[in-house]
């Protein structure tokens, strides 16, 4: 099939498994997740290696898009509201989640360098499932909040932490050769570029996108400049190796604090992007490998019990200490459990950097991502319809914002 | 004063500082090779440093001796097999399948101690095998062969028979999908001189990174690459793996053609045997129909699952029909692997006619076989001579016959029905 049919089969099959599983009352997000699993090599193989990798781009874009919405919620006076809490009880979910997982891939036997880093990984929250859930819902309230700042803040957490943790075993895997320096140089290096660069990439596209928005008044010229914006922004993080996921986010935080007609520009973007996350997620499901739940053994067992079990109870413990509402205690958890995108990319980089390790970690990751990637979004779905913040369920493609 | 967060000063030495951050990143970032893969331990330069340094061909030269060296601890003799192995990590020796089982213990020196090696995993349709060692020291650095252009400089590293270090050099090409047996692995392109290579050498880059290993693809030395090879080698091993570890055979239900056949609705037949391999020493064939497994009946492959048990030498009795009659047969419930390995290394007890040339397009052709193998039955039946296949297939009168053909140890039955 060539990508232009399987593009259009995509998108169908989105909307026939978005409205069949409605009636199952799971959220539109697993229904293309699994359209993209049936549609995928895994299962009839009408969505090919090849198809995926041709219609990479749109994912790209796609994801760009997301993160660029979710950069809104680094407006000044919400950071400024709950900003702090967001960061620690981040920092809550994040460490309990990595100890748990260190320590049990460490008492399992693994070598120490390959559970340190699976412990890094482990961080990662989806984004994009996530916002998807709260928009399908038109969440609004305090655990949407949190969540939002959470996933928001999660992301960039769970990158230092894997540069930290990649420079670290770096570091005592060169020591000895090179010169101090050099050896300090190499492993620290790629932390601070990813981050600092990243966010610099993003401040510079969000000022040129703000400054541009103030000249264009037609809706559509508001999404040519929106969409260049974000491409470029993508595009030119990858050719310098930072990280697109942190540019784009910073474009929207940017955006967000330097533009008045941000809120219109979000609002407009809410109502045209459906597509693309259509796109975006049944990609993402075809690109599951289902057959590899078979190789999971005790390990990948261990890593997505100790993963979940320390989000559980990071978000449960941190949002008791900060005094958060009762809905954040007893639900939050339920939202932190997806994993796509970055804990894949993280993956790859691993095949890059320590080849050695790659069998193992990949093994285990890429397991634990199709369970995640099925349950979470339910399990997310869950707590924001019990906690009552879901306000409506038919029509989903609102802006939280709007 | 408070800064404002909308003044333009303000925001415009942020965008300065994020400009400067941009540019000065660009500018010293560590240099990418065109597939965008960096350099990312300090060793790695200082080996760049160190061949940048040997430009001369006969410092070229040197610089191999010198890898081969560095890399020669992790390149292993196997005492009875007499074939090398490379070390894959802590614990663990990958080498080269060979034909007939593979011996269950090893034995290989390392250092000054003698060491020995325990067989996980080996099955006569793999082209590697796993080893078990109790070492923890030099394990190999593997790197995927993308990471090096094409024209890079190779070093294929293997032990002699005595033991002593053997290395010879090359360039890469690329890499290709190479069928092998029933795996897809990516084949290394190198004019490495692979005849004169052993099956289970290890194939390094100069910065001393192991890229390949050298496999037997159906008598052809391979070089495997490294990632393809960790990922089928960390693949958990199906229920068609594991009957071929412990008894180098393959079942399967049988399917519409065979039904009529062997005129059984539900016939779990054999499909293949492995010479030299417990289903080979118990006589199963290719073609023969299992009706039951210690006593009980079989309908279906699950039913099979008995065989897998973790046993020592239990034996399993099997009810088997074979050209309309039935037979018991005992098999060994032990690994393959403990059955005794050919003396003698020749190979030649499954009889049978030779062929010596196949007609394109005939029916030979499409049952799959090629100058060189041995058809050993027809319908079952052990033919004299081929004027005696002729005579049986005018007997069949266009109706499916059932051949048994011999390769390189093994032997597989096919289905073929003349068109016409």
């Amino acid at each position: 099939m060539n990508e232009l049919s399987s593009l259009g089969l995509i998108l169908l099959l989105a909307l026939l498994a978005g409205h069949l599983v409605r009636v199952l009352r799971i959220p539109e997000v697993t229904g293309y997740i699994l359209a993209g699993v049936a549609l995928g090599p895994s299962m009839l193989g009408w969505v090919s290696h090849e198809n995926i990798q041709a219609l990479e781009a749109l994912s790209e874009v796609a994801l760009g898009l997301i993160l660029f919405s979710i950069g809104a919620v680094f407006e000044y006076t919400l950071v400024r509201r709950i900003g702090g809490k967001i960061v620690r009880l981040t920092i809550m979910e994040s460490l309990l989640a990595a100890g748990l997982v260190l320590v049990s891939m460490l008492g399992l036997g693994l070598q120490w360098q390959v559970s340190l880093l699976l412990a890094a990984i482990s961080i990662a929250t989806a984004p994009a499932s996530t916002l998807m859930v709260l928009r399908e819902c038109r969440a609004r309230g305090p655990l949407s909040d949190a969540l939002l700042g959470i996933i928001a803040v999660n992301n960039i957490f769970c990158l230092v932490a894997y540069l930290v943790c990649a420079a670290f075993v770096n570091l005592l895997v060169g020591w000895g050769h090179g010169s101090l320096a050099q050896t300090v140089f190499q492993a620290g290096f790629p932390l601070l570029w990813q981050v600092a660069g990243s966010v610099a990439l993003g401040f510079l596209t969000g000022l040129m996108l703000a400054g541009w928005a103030k000249q264009v008044s037609e809706t559509g010229e508001m999404l040519i400049l929106l969409a260049g914006s974000i491409l470029l922004c993508v595009g030119l993080a990858r050719l310098l190796d930072l990280s697109p996921l942190v540019a784009s986010l910073a474009v929207g935080a940017t955006m967000v604090n330097l533009s008045r007609r941000s809120r219109r520009l979000f609002k407009t973007l809410a109502g045209t992007d459906p597509p693309f996350y259509a796109i975006f997620f049944v990609l993402a499901g075809a690109d599951l490998d289902v057959s590899r739940l078979a190789a999971m053994g005790i390990v990948g067992i261990a890593y997505l019990l100790a993963r979940g079990t320390g989000k559980f109870l990071g978000a449960w413990l941190g949002s008791r200490r900060l005094g958060m509402e009762k809905q954040v205690q007893n639900f939050l958890g339920f939202g932190l459990l997806t994993q796509a995108g970055l804990a894949v990319g993280l993956v790859m980089t691993v095949g890059r950097q320590f080849p050695e390790y790659y069998g193992v970690i990949s093994t285990i990751v890429l397991s634990a991502v199709v369970l995640y990637e099925m349950i979470g979004p339910i399990a997310t779905k869950f707590a924001i319809v019990q906690s009552g913040e879901a306000r409506v369920t038919q029509e989903s493609t609102q802006s939280i914002w709007a | 004063m408070p800064i404002r967060r909308t003044d333009p000063k303000y925001i415009a030495v942020l965008a300065v500082s994020c400009l400067l951050i941009l540019l000065i990143g660009a500018l010293i970032r560590p240099s990418n090779d065109p597939e965008g893969n960096q350099a990312n331990v300090a060793a790695d330069l200082l080996q760049s440093e160190r061949i940048a340094q040997r430009r001369g061909v006969d410092q070229i030269a040197d610089y191999f001796a010198y890898v081969a060296e560095q890399v020669e601890d992790s390149v292993v003799l196997l005492g009875s097999t007499r074939q090398s192995g490379v070390i894959w990590q802590a614990g663990e020796v990958v080498t080269a399948s060979r034909l007939g089982p593979f011996p269950a213990k090893d034995r290989t020196a390392l250092g000054n101690r003698e060491v020995v090696l325990t067989t996980r995993v080996a099955a006569p349709h793999l082209p590697y095998v796993v080893l078990a060692a109790p070492l923890d020291a030099t394990v190999s650095d593997r790197r995927p062969v993308r990471l090096y252009g094409r024209g890079a400089w190779l070093l294929g590293v293997w032990r002699s028979h005595d033991g002593g270090l053997r290395y010879s050099s090359g360039n890469l090409f690329g890499v290709t999908d190479r069928r092998c047996g029933e795996l897809v692995l990516s084949e290394i392109q190198t004019n490495l001189d692979l005849e004169s290579m052993q099956p289970g050498g290890g194939i390094f880059s100069v910065d001393g990174g192991l890229v390949g290993v050298a496999l037997d693809c159906s008598g052809n030395l391979i070089v495997a690459e490294v990632g393809a090879l960790e990922s089928r080698v960390r693949t958990a091993p199906t229920f068609d793996d594991q009957l071929m570890a412990r008894y180098g055979m393959r079942m399967g239900q049988a399917n519409e053609l065979e039904v009529g056949q062997f005129n059984d609705k539900a016939a779990v037949i054999v499909r293949e045997i492995w010479w030299g391999y417990r289903a080979y020493q118990a006589g199963l064939m290719p073609g023969d129909v299992v009706s039951t497994l210690d006593g009980l009946p079989v309908r279906t492959l699950a039913d099979l699952q008995r065989l897998l048990l973790p046993v020592s030498n239990e034996v399993h009795e099997l009810t088997i029909r074979r050209a309309e009659r039935d037979q018991t047969v005992r098999l060994l419930a032990r690994p393959a692997t403990e059955a005794a390995v050919s003396t003698h290394g020749f190979v030649g007890d499954a009889g049978g006619l030779p062929v010596t040339s196949v007609i394109p397009g005939s029916l030979a052709d499409r049952a799959g076989a090629r100058p060189g193998d041995r058809l050993l039955t027809v319908n079952q039946r052990v033919p004299n001579s081929f004027s005696d296949v002729e005579a049986m297939f005018q007997r069949q009168a266009g109706d499916p016959t059932y051949l048994v053909l011999e390769r390189r140890g093994r032997i597989w039955g096919t289905m073929v029905q003349d068109d016409e």
